[in-house]
C-alpha cells in the first residue's frame, strides 16, 4: 500500500464513507424496501433541507464559532416569508404568470431579515464576546417566541401555487424523482467548496478558526469574517425555511423547530470539527447522507422512530468525544 | 477622587450587586402584573403558582445552580425529568410496585447526570455540547416510552401508587408539598454553600480551578458531586410532580432546562461560575414564574415567555460582564 | 545614520501603576546585513524592548524614537510593523495547526497581488516551494502543521516572518524548544539571511549562541544598555560580569538561624513532558533540604526549576521520584497529598494561579486548610475564619481595612502576602517559593524577606526560585543549579557570587 493510499484511508471522510456503504448494503438485505430508488429519493429530499443549512453552518463552525439558532431562524423566516406572500398576494402578482417574481421578492425580503438575525448573533458573539452557544440559544428562544406571538400559532395557508409546484419538481429516476431540493443542496455544496478552496476569503475562514489571534495579527479582519459567516448562514436559512413551507404546503409554525441538533450532528459526522479550522464539503455530503440513511434505517427496521432523536444525540456524543481524545494526544518531539 | 464621584461610584456599585439586580425585575413584574390584572394578587393565584411552577422550577434550579457555580452547565435536566416521569408512569401502569417506580426515576436521573459529568470532566467536552446531546437522548427516550403519548396515573395502577398520588396532591396551608420541599431545600442549600467546607470548595472551583487544585481541592470530585446533587434534585422534582399531577407528558420538563438557567443568571449567579447565592436564585425563579403568570393572566400568547427567556439571558450576560469588569478591574 | 537599518534613541518605558521603569534611555543600532545579539538576564528588559520594536507597544506608549532605514517610525500595530519591514518571531510556538505549511507561511498575503480574490492551492504550494528552497527551509509546503515536530513548527514561524520580506528580523529566544540539529539548521538559515542583506536581532540568554552566530552583542541589565562588543572583543567573563554586575545593597535582612537535620530528600526526580512525546522536562534531579534552611534553585528560563518544584508538589501526573520526608518515604500523587505531607507552594503567577479574584482576603487565606476553621460539628465558623485571617494579616503586615476586602483591589505586594498567608495556613514544614517578589515594590520586598527569615527561624524549610541573582544570594544558604532539566551544580553560600552562579547556568 502506498503512502498516499494509507493517508486516504485514515481520513475522516473515508471512514464515514465505508460506514455509509455498510449501512446501505446491510439494510438492503434486511428490508427489501430499503435499497430501492423510492427510498433513496426520499432520503435525498429530506436530507437536503437540513443539508443546505449545514453547508453554511459549516462556515460558522470552521471559523471557530457555533450557532444553535438555525432551526428557530428557519422556522421564523418560513412563517414570515409565507405570510408576506399571502398578505401582499405575492406583491400583487398572485395568480398571474409573473407570480414567481412576487415570490422571489418575498424571499429576498426574508433573506434580508435573515441577514439581520445573523448580524444579531454576530453582534453578541463577536462584539459582546458572549459564549456562542448561550448567545445563539438566547436568539433561538427570542425567535421562537416572536414567531408564535406574531402568528398566534396560525398556519399560513394557502401558499402560491408556483412555490408549491417548484418544490415538488424533480428529475425522474425509475419510479421516483430526484428532488430539486437535492440539486439545490449540490449547488450549495459546490458553491461552498469553491469559496473555501479557491478564494482568499474562504481561506480566511480556516485561518480565523484555526488561530484567531494569529490570523488577526497577519492582517485578516477576523471580525468581518465572523460577521459574514453568521449573516450568510441566516440569509440562506430563510430561503430553506420558505422552501420547506412550500413542501408541506403551508407556513406551519412548527417548521424547523428541532432542526438545529440534526444539522449540528450532520456537521460533526461530516468532519467539521467544533474546535474550528478544519472540515470540507465532501465530508459534509457523505456525513449528511450517512446520518439520514441511518435515520431511515431505524424506521425500516421497525424500531420506535422516536429513537431517531436518541440516535442523533448519541452520534454527536461519540464524534465529540473521539475528537477530544484525538486532540489530547502528545505531539512529536 | 471627589466626594461626588465617590458617592456616584458607590451608588453604581450598589445597583450592581447581585441581590439588588435580582430583586428589581421581580418587583417591576409584580407591580406590572398587579396593575394590568388585579387577579394577580389573589391568594389563590399566587399559591397555585407557588405550588406548581415555583416549586418545580425552583427545585431544578437549585441543582442547576450547584452545577453553574462550580463552573459547569446542564441543559438536559428538563428532558431528563420528562423521561424519568414517563418511565415512572409506564412502570406504574405496568402494575409495578411504587418503590420500583421511584427507584427507576432515581436511577435514570443519576445515570444522566453522571453521564454528563463524565463527558464534561473526563473527556473535556464543552458543557453545552455535552449536555445538549444528552438532552436529545433523554428527549427521545421520553417519547419512546409511550410512543409520544401522555400517561395518567388515575387508573390501571396499584393501590400504593394511587395513595402516593393522593398524598402528594395534598396542599397543607394551601400550598403543595413540593413548595414546602423547595423552601426547605433552598434554605438548606444556602446553608451548605455558606457554612460547609464543601460549599466553599464549590465556589473556589468555579472561580479558578487551577488555584483550587493548588490549594489541595479535588476539583473533579467537587464538580462531579454537584452533578450528583442535581441528579437527585431532578429525581425529587420528578416524583413530586408526577404525584401532584397524577401523570406525565413526554415533553413535560423540556422547556425547563433553559428556564432554570435564565433564573440562575437573572439571580446573579454568573454563568462563568464562582459566585452566586440562593437568595438571588429565589428571586430569579420567582421572576420566571411571575412572567409566566403575567402572560397567562393577560391571555397573551404563551410563547412570549420564550422571548423573555432569550432577552433575560442576554441582559444578565451583559450585566455579568459589567460586574466582572468592575470587580476584577485590570486584573482579568 | 542612514546605513543603519534600525536605530533606537533614548527608548524609555514606564509602567506607572506598578511603579516600575522597565527600560531606561536605551540606545543602540543595527547595521545592514549584521547579526546583533541581545543578551540579558531574566527581567533585564529584553521582552519589553522587543514589544516596542515589534509594534505591540504602539508609538505614544513609550518615550524615545525609533528609526528604520534612517526615517523615524511610529508603529500603530504589530501588523503595521510587519508591513514596514520589521519581522518578528515570538518565543511561544504559535501556528495554525489545521492548515498546511504553505498556508501558514503566507497567511494574510495569500496572493502576491493583494487585489486578487481567487486562490489556487497548487499555485500557493509552488510559490511556497520556491520560497522555502530559496531560504533553505527543509519543510514540505503541503504538510499539515499538526503533524510536524516542535522544531519544524519553530522553523515555520521563522519562514512566515521572512515571507513578508523584512529588512530586519527579530528572533526572540528561538532555540528554547529545539534539538541540536534544529539549532544548527536555524543558524544556517540566519547566516543565509545575512548573506542576502537582511539584518537579524538574535535575542537569547545562551552565551554559546552569541559566540557562534553574532557579529556584535548588546548587553542589557535592569532596563539599561550596559555595553556593546564587537566579535573580536567577545570575552565570556566580561559579558557575564556585565549581565550581573551590580552592587548588592543591604536589602536583605540578617539572619541567625541554626540549620538543623535533613528534612527532605528527593532522588531521581524525572518529569515527562505532558505535550511532547519522548521528552523529559526534568531529568534525574536529586537534592536534599535541611530544617531551617533556604535552598535556592538557579537556572535560566526553561531550565526546569518551576517544573521540579511543581512535580514535588504533585502537579504532574507523569513523573517519578523517590521522596522522603524526615526519613520516611512518601508518595505524592496530587496537590492534596503534598499539602497533607506538610508541603505548600507559592506559584509564579499569583493572578492566574494564586488567588481567587472573585473573593475577599479571608476566603483566600483559609482556603487550603478548611479544617482549621471548622467547629466541632464540622461546620465552618465565622469567628474562627475571622481569627485566622486576622492572625495572618497581622503576621504578614497585609495592609487592608479589613479581611473582607476583595483581593482584586489589593496592591501587588499585598496580594503576594495573601497568597503566602494561604500557603502558611496549611501549617507547612516545607515551603516552595516561585519568584516570591516578582513585580512587587521595594518596600514590600523587604517585608517579604523579613517574613521569610521569621519562617526559617520557626523551623520551616524553604526552596526558593528567583530570577534575581542578588535576591538569591542575599537570602539562600545553598544553591542548586539546573540547566536543560538536569542538575549541573551544587554551590555553597561561601562560593556563591553572581558570576559563579551565572556561569554555572551555562554549563
Amino acid at each position: 500500500m502506498t503512502q498516499n493510499m494509507k493517508k486516504l484511508l485514515r481520513r475522516h471522510e473515508t471512514l464515514i464513507f465505508f460506514l455509509l456503504v455498510f449501512i446501505w448494503c446491510s439494510l438492503s438485505i434486511i428490508n427489501r424496501n430499503y435499497g430501492t430508488v423510492n427510498n433513496l429519493c426520499a432520503i435525498l429530499k429530506t436530507m437536503s433541507f437540513y443539508g443546505i443549512i449545514a453547508v453554511f453552518l459549516s462556515f460558522v463552525i470552521i471559523g471557530g464559532d457555533s450557532d444553535i439558532s438555525t432551526g428557530a431562524s428557519a422556522g421564523f423566516s418560513a412563517v414570515f416569508g409565507t405570510a408576506l406572500m399571502l398578505e401582499t398576494n405575492c406583491m400583487g402578482m398572485l395568480g398571474t404568470p409573473n407570480e414567481w417574481i412576487g415570490i422571489v421578492l418575498c424571499i429576498l425580503i426574508s433573506m434580508a431579515g435573515g441577514l439581520l438575525i445573523g448580524a444579531g448573533n454576530a453582534l453578541m458573539v463577536v462584539k459582546m464576546k458572549m459564549p456562542p452557544f448561550i448567545a445563539t440559544c438566547a436568539m433561538q428562544y427570542i425567535l421562537n417566541g416572536l414567531k408564535m406571538v406574531i402568528t398566534h400559532g396560525a398556519y399560513v395557508y394557502p401558499l402560491p401555487n408556483s412555490l408549491i409546484g417548484f418544490v415538488r419538481q424533480g428529475v425522474p429516476l425509475g419510479t421516483a424523482k430526484v428532488s430539486v431540493i437535492f440539486f439545490l443542496f449540490l449547488l450549495a455544496l459546490a458553491a461552498a467548496y469553491i469559496v473555501l478552496t479557491f478564494t482568499t476569503a474562504g481561506r480566511s475562514v480556516y485561518a480565523t478558526g484555526s488561530n484567531r489571534i494569529m490570523a488577526s495579527l497577519s492582517g485578516i479582519n477576523t471580525d468581518l469574517v465572523r460577521f459574514r459567516n453568521y449573516m450568510v448562514l441566516h440569509a440562506v436559512v430563510a430561503v430553506v425555511g420558505i422552501l420547506n413551507a412550500g413542501y408541506i404546503k403551508q407556513g406551519a409554525p412548527s417548521i424547523a423547530q428541532e432542526w438545529h441538533l440534526t444539522i449540528m450532528a450532520a456537521c460533526a459526522i461530516g468532519g467539521i470539527k467544533f474546535s474550528g479550522g478544519a472540515g470540507n464539503m465532501i465530508g459534509l455530503l457523505i456525513g449528511t447522507f450517512t446520518l439520514f440513511s441511518i435515520n431511515s434505517a431505524i424506521a425500516y427496521i421497525g424500531i420506535n422512530t422516536f429513537l431517531q432523536d436518541v440516535f442523533v444525540g448519541v452520534v454527536l456524543v461519540v464524534v465529540v468525544v473521539s475528537d477530544s481524545i484525538r486532540s489530547n494526544r502528545k505531539v512529536k518531539a | 477622587m471627589t466626594e461626588q464621584k465617590a458617592r456616584s461610584d458607590a451608588l453604581v456599585k450598589f445597583f450592581l450587586t447581585p441581590e439588588v439586580t435580582s430583586i428589581i425585575p421581580v418587583v417591576v413584574v409584580a407591580v406590572a402584573a398587579t396593575v394590568l390584572n388585579p387577579i394577580f394578587l389573589r391568594s389563590s393565584n399566587l399559591l397555585t403558582l407557588a405550588s406548581s411552577l415555583i416549586a418545580s422550577w425552583g427545585l431544578l434550579a437549585i441543582g442547576q445552580s450547584f452545577i453553574i457555580i462550580s463552573g459547569g452547565l446542564d441543559i438536559s435536566i428538563g428532558t431528563t425529568l420528562s423521561f424519568a416521569g414517563m418511565l415512572f408512569c409506564f412502570l406504574a401502569r405496568s402494575y409495578q410496585p411504587l418503590f420500583l417506580c421511584i427507584l427507576a426515576v432515581v436511577a435514570v436521573c443519576l445515570t444522566m447526570s453522571m453521564l454528563n459529568a463524565m463527558l464534561i470532566l473526563k473527556f473535556n467536552v464543552t458543557p453545552f455540547v455535552a449536555t445538549m446531546s444528552v438532552s436529545y437522548v433523554s428527549k427521545g427516550l421520553a417519547n419512546v416510552v409511550n410512543y409520544g403519548a401522555d400517561m395518567s396515573l388515575a387508573y390501571g395502577v396499584r393501590d400504593s401508587v394511587l395513595r402516593f398520588c393522593d398524598v402528594f396532591s395534598v396542599k397543607p396551608l394551601g400550598v403543595s408539598i413540593g413548595a414546602f420541599t423547595f423552601i426547605f431545600l433552598i434554605l438548606f442549600s444556602q446553608f451548605i454553600l455558606q457554612k460547609t467546607a464543601f460549599g466553599r470548595k464549590i465556589y473556589a472551583v468555579g472561580d479558578n480551578p487551577r488555584v483550587a487544585r493548588i490549594a489541595g481541592i479535588r476539583v473533579a470530585r467537587v464538580r462531579a458531586a454537584c452533578f450528583l446533587i442535581s441528579g437527585l434534585l431532578t429525581a425529587l422534582t420528578t416524583i413530586l410532580w408526577v404525584g401532584y399531577y397524577s401523570g406525565c407528558t413526554p415533553t413535560q420538563g423540556n422547556p425547563w432546562s433553559l428556564i432554570t438557567i435564565a433564573a440562575a443568571s437573572m439571580g446573579g449567579i454568573s454563568l462563568k461560575g464562582g459566585t452566586g447565592s440562593m437568595f438571588g436564585l429565589l428571586c430569579g425563579v420567582i421572576l420566571m414564574a411571575l412572567v409566566y403568570n403575567l402572560i397567562t393572566l393577560l391571555n397573551v400568547d404563551a410563547n412570549i415567555q420564550n422571548i423573555f427567556i432569550g432577552v433575560f439571558l442576554v441582559l444578565s450576560l451583559v450585566l455579568d460582564t459589567i460586574r466582572r469588569e468592575k470587580t476584577l478591574g485590570k486584573n482579568i | 545614520m542612514e546605513d543603519y537599518v534600525l536605530e533606537a534613541k533614548g527608548i524609555t518605558k514606564r509602567f506607572p501603576l506598578a511603579g516600575v521603569i522597565a527600560l531606561s534611555n536605551i540606545s543602540f543600532h543595527v547595521k545592514k546585513g549584521e547579526i546583533l545579539g541581545l543578551i540579558g538576564e531574566n527581567g533585564a528588559g529584553k521582552s519589553t524592548l522587543l514589544k516596542i520594536l515589534n509594534g505591540v507597544y504602539t508609538y505614544g506608549n513609550y518615550e524615545g524614537e525609533l528609526f528604520h532605514e534612517g526615517r523615524p517610525v511610529r508603529f500603530r500595530s504589530s501588523h503595521d510593523a510587519m508591513k514596514q519591514g520589521l519581522g518578528y518571531v515570538p518565543q511561544e510556538i504559535n501556528v495554525m495547526e489545521d492548515l498546511t505549511v504553505a498556508e501558514n507561511v503566507f497567511v494574510g498575503h495569500l496572493n502576491e497581488d493583494s487585489r486578487k480574490k481567487s486562490f489556487r492551492m497548487g499555485e500557493l504550494n509552488r510559490r511556497a516551494q520556491r520560497f522555502l528552497s530559496e531560504h533553505h527551509f527543509a519543510l514540505d509546503p503541503a504538510q499539515v502543521v499538526n503533524t510536524m515536530s516542535i522544531g519544524q513548527k519553530q522553523l515555520l514561524m521563522v519562514a512566515k516572518a521572512i515571507s513578508w520580506n523584512p529588512s530586519i528580523l527579530v528572533l526572540d529566544e528561538p532555540t528554547t524548544a529545539l534539538s541540536q540539529a534544529d539549532v544548527e539548521n536555524l543558524f544556517a538559515i540566519v547566516r543565509q539571511l545575512k548573506s542576502k542583506g537582511t539584518s537579524v536581532i538574535f535575542v537569547t540568554h545562551k552565551l554559546e549562541e552569541i559566540f557562534e552566530l553574532t557579529d556584535r552583542v548588546t548587553i542589557l541589565r535592569d532596563g539599561k544598555v550596559i555595553n556593546t562588543y564587537g566579535r573580536d572583543q567577545y570575552d565570556r567573563d566580561r559579558i557575564i560580569c556585565d549581565m550581573v554586575g551590580r552592587e548588592i545593597t543591604n536589602l536583605y535582612p540578617e539572619r541567625h538561624v541554626a540549620i538543623g537535620e535533613e528534612i527532605l530528600k528527593v532522588e531521581h526526580l524525572t518529569v515527562l513532558d505532558p505535550r511532547i512525546q519522548n521528552r523529559n522536562i526534568v531529568e534525574d534531579v536529586s537534592f536534599t533540604l535541611r530544617r531551617g534552611e533556604c535552598l535556592g534553585f538557579v537556572g535560566l528560563v526553561g531550565a526546569g526549576r518551576t517544573e521540579t518544584i511543581s512535580a514535588l508538589f504533585g502537579c504532574y501526573r507523569d513523573y517519578s521520584a523517590k521522596v522522603a520526608i524526615n526519613g520516611q518515604p512518601v508518595e505524592i500523587r496530587s496537590e492534596a497529598d503534598a499539602i497533607a505531607h506538610g508541603i505548600n507552594i507559592l506559584t509564579e503567577d499569583r493572578k492566574m494561579n494564586g488567588l481567587l479574584l472573585l473573593n475577599n482576603i479571608r476566603f483566600n487565606v483559609v482556603m487550603s486548610n478548611l479544617k482549621k476553621i471548622m467547629n466541632s460539628n464540622g461546620l465552618l465558623s465565622r469567628t474562627k475564619e475571622d481569627e485566622e485571617s486576622n492572625k495572618y494579616m497581622r503576621k504578614l503586615h497585609i495592609k487592608a481595612p479589613s479581611n473582607t476586602m476583595m483581593v482584586a483591589n489589593l496592591s501587588g505586594g499585598n496580594q503576594q502576602k495573601v497568597v503566602m498567608a494561604k500557603a502558611l495556613h496549611s501549617d507547612p514544614r516545607i515551603l516552595l517559593l516561585d519568584e516570591p517578589t516578582k513585580g512587587i515594590d521595594v518596600g514590600s520586598k523587604q517585608e517579604i524577606y523579613e517574613i521569610i527569615n521569621e519562617l526559617l527561624g520557626e523551623g520551616i524549610s524553604i526552596i526558593m526560585i528567583s530570577s534575581e541573582l542578588p535576591e538569591l544570594i542575599g537570602m539562600c544558604d545553598r544553591f542548586i543549579v539546573l540547566s536543560h532539566g538536569k542538575l549541573v551544580a551544587e554551590i555553597d553560600k561561601e562560593e556563591a557570587t553572581q558570576e559563579t552562579l551565572m556561569s554555572a547556568c551555562f554549563m
